[in-house]
């Protein structure tokens, strides 16, 4: 009688965590080609600020817009690395100061990102992608 | 192998919350920035800026025009 209960309880706990940890981030856009196109589906996991890697891609919360949702970028630097060449357009610095990314998009000629925002708060990062998710329709790529 | 993949897949997007994330472009037509100054001897200051602007023709697809304008700080 208590093994059902418990499997139950174990499951619960399983659901929860995943999605504590998990979320399906759908990419609008293509600043991210050719490695995420618009319409793509990735499963992002959220971890700590000392867990990230440079050239992980994150989804970063959007204080650009009054959406408040989130922008998909390339971790071009972390902090103390040195501010890459081609983020320098906005950003003075030599090297990333604590508590501060360098996000760039992969497609350069289309991307809004730390070359025309400068440095984005580390602490605004909600997760890093771990792959991608396949779209079983057309109308699950929409959602 | 690929079906139980989609399947799995299927699963996970019933589980995990979904949101979205935008690979932002140029925000809109006409956005524009500043950047910050450079070196250019050429200017009584020292120093240059460039003005990078967001294009966005009729036919789709935003992007930067990276020098339409630049001048002396």
């Amino acid at each position: 009688m208590l093994w059902p209960l418990a499997g139950a309880c174990l499951l619960i706990a399983l659901l929860v965590r995943l999605r504590r940890t998990y979320s399906i981030i759908r990419v609008d856009g293509d600043s991210m080609a050719p490695a995420l196109l618009d319409g793509d589906r990735i499963l992002a996991r959220r971890v700590p600020p000392s867990r990230l890697r440079r050239d992980q891609i994150a989804v970063v919360a959007d204080r650009s817009s009054r959406d408040a949702g989130f922008v998909i970028k390339r971790i071009a630097a972390l902090p103390g690395d040195r501010v890459p060449e081609i983020a320098k357009d906005v950003i003075a610095d030599e090297r990333v100061p604590e508590g501060r990314l360098v996000l760039l998009g992969d497609n350069a000629s289309t991307s809004f990102d730390s070359r025309a925002l400068g440095f984005f708060p580390i602490s605004d990062v909600h997760a890093v992608t771990v792959r991608k998710v396949t779209a079983l329709t057309p109308e699950e790529g929409e959602s | 192998m690929k079906t139980i993949g989609m399947l799995a897949d299927r699963a996970l997007s019933w589980v995990v919350p979904a949101a979205k994330a935008s690979a932002a472009s140029c925000p809109f037509d006409g956005y524009y920035y500043w950047t910050r100054c450079y070196y250019n001897p050429g200017c009584g200051s020292g120093y240059e800026k460039t003005k990078r602007t967001c294009y966005c023709p009729p036919n789709g697809g935003c992007f930067w025009s990276k020098y339409p304008g630049r001048k002396c700080c």
